[in-house]
């Protein structure tokens, strides 16, 4: 399934930040079994109770995190770059044209769907956008939403602009 | 803001719900996108949605409602 009638833009002027980050959570996951199932590094993870520092922070997990971030791989500013490569996950790799949901991207869908099931684990894709004052957003694809629905794989859209500082006028008389 | 909102090093800068205005990210010193893209981060680590409250104090600390430590700004700006 792919979008045909999409017509978002793909221009990223205004951006200034953006990225998609996939992940699954749970206190039974076991980040091994996604990431032979999903057959890629997640850029971040930890199980439940496991300490890791950020560096100036020290964390303890409080529930167990399975994470793909794409601006660990990426620098690009155009959206869909980030989605395109978020979908590598799944076997996808042309949005517009979707041409290459194959077989290996049913298979794991279904795999995914299965451990979500059987350890009680969610999984979410988050698309975070910031643009400058007046930038156009971007668009999620209707049909991934609907795709997702179905694993079930949670969307988290996270999109804002900076602040206009342009001083309001006055509406005294 | 009240005296529990202040530590010995840090004070609380930020506890709201939406997303933080330019004053917070002036007050770390990044700006306005590198703080909204590192507390995404931080949240997504912890398995928390763009729209779960956290506490961000002045030296970068991130903490969630319950006052666990989840991140550092300057980690991920």
């Amino acid at each position: 399934m792919a979008p045909k009638s999409a017509t978002y833009t793909t221009r990223p002027e205004g951006t200034l930040s953006t990225f998609v980050t996939f992940r699954v959570a749970g206190d039974n996951l076991d980040p091994q079994e996604i990431t032979r199932m999903l057959e890629i590094k997640p850029t971040h993870v930890h199980a439940k109770g496991q300490p890791y520092s950020t560096g100036r922070s020290n964390v303890v997990g409080a529930t167990g995190v399975w994470l793909f971030s794409t601006d660990e791989i990426i620098s690009s500013l155009n959206f869909y770059d980030h989605l395109k490569l978020a979908l590598l996950l799944f076997g996808s790799t042309d949005l517009e044209k979707g041409r290459d949901w194959k077989l290996g991207a049913v298979k794991k869908f279904l795999g995914l769907s299965n451990i979500l099931r059987a350890k009680s684990l969610t999984a979410t894709m988050t698309f975070f956008w910031h643009g400058a004052v007046g930038a156009m957003y971007p668009e999620v694809p209707q049909e991934l939403a609907e795709l997702f629905a179905l694993i079930p794989i949670g969307i988290e859209q996270d999109f804002d602009r900076d602040e206009d500082s342009t001083p309001r006028k006055s509406r005294a008389a | 803001m009240s005296p529990e909102s202040v530590t010995a090093s840090a004070r609380v800068i930020w506890d709201k719900t939406r997303n933080p205005t330019k004053h917070v990210s002036d007050v770390l010193g990044v700006q306005r996108w590198q703080l909204r893209k590192a507390i995404h981060k931080i949240k997504t680590k912890s398995n928390l949605a763009p729209q779960d409250r956290v506490i961000i104090y002045s030296d970068g600390k991130v903490t969630d409602i319950h006052g666990a430590e989840i991140g550092n700004i300057h980690d991920e700006a």
